[in-house]
């Protein structure tokens, strides 16, 4: 399997997805023309990547400074999708980076721990 | 019409404007105007919460417009043929308060269901709207948003006082629809 890397633009975040290491990052700011469109690639990916997944240890690094509701809809269906995985065996966590004075980045972050149950969610200040 | 603009200038500079987009919306103008608003942000030193959530209403209210408005410069006014629907939004400061105003034109149909809908999220308290947001989020989304259907949630979430919204008549078919944020 492939690594996924989609390089940042000026409304879409770096992504890169490392196949070898099992680290996967999110990074920069969210607010594509269209959300569904630019995202599909990276679901597609993750579907794959998971399939596959045995007993590795898999951390999603997401360090995202703005983005938009169309973006945090999709975003709780990346975690959702996430979730389901560590519900069947799959030991996966994620942790949500931010700055320590965007308040902003902190409160979401709390909002979508608070959405997930099973999926290990830790808020790392940066 | 250079006098008109002359109007225009010092009125929006009595008003506090520093930013107004008129004309035909699209996703390059809401990039570009959008860095632009950010830049003004950063060179008055707004504080990082402050500067988000004023480029969170500016993104949101831009694609709103986008998504939801009428072109009235086409051949064409009928909305599923709209490629660059009209729209103007502006920014203004006064007193470290940032308010944004944006308007566009919207077919009369749409008017009920919008109204309502604003209505209703408006008169929630934060943490009722926030329970809301999160709960429409794990939803599947409506078949006629062409979003995530948060959009008008996250600038209430945003704004420091309560929105204000108005519909003014244009004639039998097209609203006027103006919405007013302050952060």
């Amino acid at each position: 399997m492939n690594n996924l890397e989609i390089p940042k633009t000026k409304t879409t975040p770096e992504i890169f997805f490392n196949f070898s290491t099992n680290e996967l990052s999110i990074k920069g700011e969210s607010f594509p023309e269209n959300t569904s469109a630019f995202y599909a690639p990276v679901f597609e990916w993750l579907e794959e990547y998971i399939n596959a997944l045995t007993d590795q240890v898999v951390i999603v690094n997401i360090e995202l400074v703005y983005f938009n509701s169309s973006s945090s809809k999709v975003l709780m269906d990346l975690f959702d999708m996430l979730e389901e995985a560590v519900q069947n065996g799959k030991e996966i966590t994620v942790r949500w980076r931010y700055d320590e004075d965007n308040e902003m980045a902190a409160e979401y972050g709390e909002d979508f721990m608070e959405d997930l149950e099973d999926l290990p969610f830790q808020l790392v200040e940066i | 019409m250079i006098g008109n603009l002359f109007q225009y200038t010092c009125q929006f500079a009595q008003e506090g404007v520093f930013l107004c987009y008129s004309g035909p919306t699209s996703h390059e103008v809401l990039v570009s105007t959008g860095n632009t608003l950010k830049q003004f942000l950063e060179e008055n030193r707004v504080d990082k919460k402050q500067f988000y959530c004023i480029f969170s209403v500016y993104v949101e209210m831009f694609e709103n417009i986008i998504r939801y408005g009428v072109d009235c410069f086409g051949d064409n006014t009928q909305m599923e043929k709209c490629r660059y629907p009209y729209g103007i939004i502006t920014v203004a400061l006064n007193n470290d308060q940032f308010t944004i105003k944006c308007g566009n034109i919207i077919a009369l149909e749409q008017k009920s269901k919008l109204q309502q809908y604003l209505n209703t999220i408006k008169s929630m308290d934060p943490q009722i709207i926030r329970d809301y947001y999160r709960k429409k989020r794990k939803q599947k989304v409506e078949s006629d948003c062409k979003g995530a259907g948060l959009g008008l949630i996250e600038i209430i979430r945003k704004s420091s006082q309560p929105i204000v919204f108005s519909f003014d008549y244009i004639d039998d078919y097209f609203l006027f629809f103006s919405m007013t944020a302050a952060i």
